[in-house]
């Protein structure tokens, strides 16, 4: 048996830039693995970079012009849709948009017990869901009579938790789940990602730019920019030990809440490049050459490949060995 | 201060209760909370900026007018004397203030038309000194707002709020939309004029780790109440209400990555908010008074102020 729960080769998705604009790649020759045993896996990067994107290629919601994906060793477009739906399932950012405002959440679940988990049995359908919303934090009488409105977007995450367990997939992929929720509430949803980690085994593709939440709950990272993976690696090294000057700015960019690193951060500058968007998009080299403060003739014309510093993989010419 | 949504005589909304502040010279004062809990409906009473269903009452006093009150002062007259000189307001979302079917250029020479007295011409070479200083090329005065990237409107809209070098400036949410380097960028660029103007920032965030890195005076509320007020460093060192404590206790921290844990259950309804002290239903140290009554603020130090029972003098 494959040792990979999931690997994605050499991944490209093509765009339009605006109507009719020119042609990029919003994901970019993006390889990535996930081992099989639990984890999870955070995929961070500025807006853009092509983080939805990617998970969307996972979740067969767009297919790759380039590449191939697999599951299991497997190719994805080999696996039967309701298959591999009941393997990986999506938690999206926007707790309101996941669920229908016309309908009863608890509808949605049933038809995620029925359809996708494969349950037959009406009773059976019915333990599931209350079983794996008590897990979750929720009560199934508190739940059943009511519609999105009248939950806060914590409940609401949480009603789309535990619809991505009923099916006990493998894999959730998690897009910004948190980014819509009040401070004192993120971390709960963190906390019980890490539990359903650790109890049921499992694993988490964590799309986020909230850098200290990766810290906290992951165990690899692969940094993008642009469409391409610049760095990738064991999380907590690659985020307190950052070799891509992208990765550099983007630690020394976050203002932490701890008033003693003030002074440091104040005096970090960051230039503000009027740099031109759409040439990021198509040029040839590494895309990073516009903002990069190190950038070489090279740069400009070859994207680097992965180099392998320690475990860490970092696309940049700076760590080329001679 | 108080300030109410009245949707209908039997449904209102206290968005804003009992709340004072002082806002000094030179300052940059932080407005922290989660999300409904009035930060917005502060500022906008803060700038005078009443629309319906909005309705506030108790008094905004600006000292540079010597003591007017702004709550009693006509919309014109604020509009002819306030807005934009003596105070500005980036808003919420204030992506979309900029009017679409005007050139960026034409949003500054107005302003500058307005409230300088000078032609069409003139206005149009400050407006291209002024950008240029703020970091950008003067072809953006030319541009449409949707010609420009998010992060590229947002320092116009930033740059128009300084343009008339005003002495108090509110920022509701001013880097919310965009990543964290840019959200760096905006940062230091609105904290280095400010001191540069000597002005007053006035700072909403949700974000505690730019209340840390900026501000030198948080307010922390909770359903439309001020329920802490403290200088910067004390209060991420040692915060004294409960909520505030949670708060920062447990946001994750790069570095570090000991188990953190947060509140349970959510905000109140402010449409029918519960008696009593408003925090008390996710409060772990919820007394039997606290229940029953509302905390008054009590002073513990200097310039901090706390609204809580396990403060009160008794
Ligand atoms: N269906 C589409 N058609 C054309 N362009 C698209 C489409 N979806 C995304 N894009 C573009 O592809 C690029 C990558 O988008 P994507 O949504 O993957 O970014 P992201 O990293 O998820 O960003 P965010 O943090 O804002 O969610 C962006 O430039 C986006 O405008
Ligand atoms: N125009 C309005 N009409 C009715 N209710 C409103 C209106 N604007 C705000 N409210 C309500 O007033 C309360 C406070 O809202 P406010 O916008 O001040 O919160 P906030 O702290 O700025 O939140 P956020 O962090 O989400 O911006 C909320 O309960 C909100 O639903
Ligand atoms: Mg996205
Ligand atoms: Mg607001």
């Amino acid at each position: 048996m494959s040792t990979h729960l999931l690997k994605v080769e050499n991944v490209t998705k093509v765009f339009r830039y605006g109507i009719l604009g020119f042609k990029f790649r919003a994901v970019d020759d993006v390889s990535i693995v996930i081992e099989d045993k639990p984890m999870i896996f955070t995929i961070a990067g500025e807006s853009g970079s092509g983080k939805t994107t990617l998970a969307k290629l996972i979740l067969k919601i767009y297919r790759p012009e380039q590449g191939r994906i697999l599951f299991m060793g497997r190719d994805i477009y080999r696996i039967d849709d309701n298959e591999y739906h009941r393997c990986i399932q999506p938690i999206m950012q926007d707790p309101y948009a996941s669920f229908n405002p016309m309908q009863k959440p608890i509808r949605y679940l049933r038809e995620t017990a029925r359809n996708i988990a494969g349950i037959r049995d009406e009773k059976e359908v019915e333990e599931r869901i209350a079983k794996t919303l008590s897990y979750v934090g929720l009560n199934y009488v508190d739940v059943v009579n009511k519609y999105p409105h009248e939950f806060s977007g914590g409940e609401l995450q949480r009603l789309a938790i535990a619809r991505a367990l009923i099916p006990r997939p493998r894999l959730i992929i998690a897009d910004e789940p948190v980014s819509m929720l009040d401070a004192s509430l993120r971390i709960n949803i963190i906390n019980l990602f890490k539990k359903i980690k650790e109890d049921l085994g499992i694993s988490f593709i964590y799309i986020t730019h909230d850098l200290a939440t990766a810290y906290y709950m992951s165990n690899k990272i692969a940094i993008m920019f642009r469409g391409t993976v610049v760095e990738l690696g064991d999380a907590r090294k690659v985020l307190s030990n950052p070799l891509h000057p992208y990765t550099q700015t983007l630690i020394e960019s976050l203002p932490e809440p701890s008033p003693k690193k003030r002074r440091y951060w104040m005096e970090k500058k960051i230039k503000f490049s009027t740099y031109i968007e759409e040439e990021e998009f198509v040029i040839k080299g590494c895309k990073y050459v516009f903002r990069c403060p190190y950038t070489i003739d090279k740069c400009k014309h070859v994207l680097p490949p992965y180099i392998k510093v320690d475990d860490t993989e970092v696309r940049c010419w700076l760590y080329e060995k001679k | 201060m108080f300030g109410e949504y009245v949707i209908s005589p039997q449904v209102s909304i206290k968005a804003v209760n009992n709340v004072s502040i002082e806002l000094k010279k030179n300052e940059v004062i932080g407005i922290a909370g989660e999300s409904g809990c009035g930060k917005s409906t502060l500022i906008k009473i803060l700038y005078g900026f009443l629309q319906p269903p909005l309705t506030a009452s108790g008094k905004v006093l600006l000292n540079t007018k010597g003591g007017l009150d702004l709550l009693s002062v006509s919309e014109d007259y604020k509009r002819e004397n306030i807005w934009w000189k003596i105070m500005s307001y980036i808003p919420q979302n204030s992506m979309n203030v900029l009017n679409p079917f005007m050139k960026i250029g034409d949003h500054f020479v107005e302003l500058l038309r307005k409230h300088l007295k000078i032609e069409k011409d003139e206005a149009y070479r400050v407006a291209e000194e002024y950008v240029m200083s703020m970091g950008m090329r003067k072809d953006v005065l030319k541009a449409f707002p949707h010609q420009l990237s998010g992060g590229m409107r947002q320092r116009v809209v930033v740059s128009l709020a300084l343009l008339l070098k005003p002495s108090i400036i509110f920022a509701d949410e001013p880097t919310t939309a965009v990543d964290v380097v840019l959200q760096k960028v905006l940062l230091q660029l609105l904290t280095d004029k400010q001191k540069e103007l000597g002005a007053t920032l006035v700072v909403v965030t949700h974000d505690m780790g730019v209340h840390a890195m900026i501000t030198q005076k948080v307010a922390v509320m909770y359903a439309g109440r001020v329920v802490e007020e403290a200088p910067t460093e004390p209060l991420f060192e040692d915060p004294k209400h409960p909520y505030t404590q949670a708060l920062i206790n447990s946001l994750p921290r790069l570095g570090d990555d000991r188990p953190r844990i947060g509140l349970s259950g959510s905000p109140p309804d402010l449409r029918n908010p519960p008696p009593g002290c408003e925090f008390h239903p996710r409060c772990p140290y919820a007394m039997d008074i606290c229940r029953r009554e509302k905390p008054l603020r009590v002073k513990i130090d200097k310039d901090r102020y706390v609204v809580c029972w396990l403060y009160a003098k008794r």
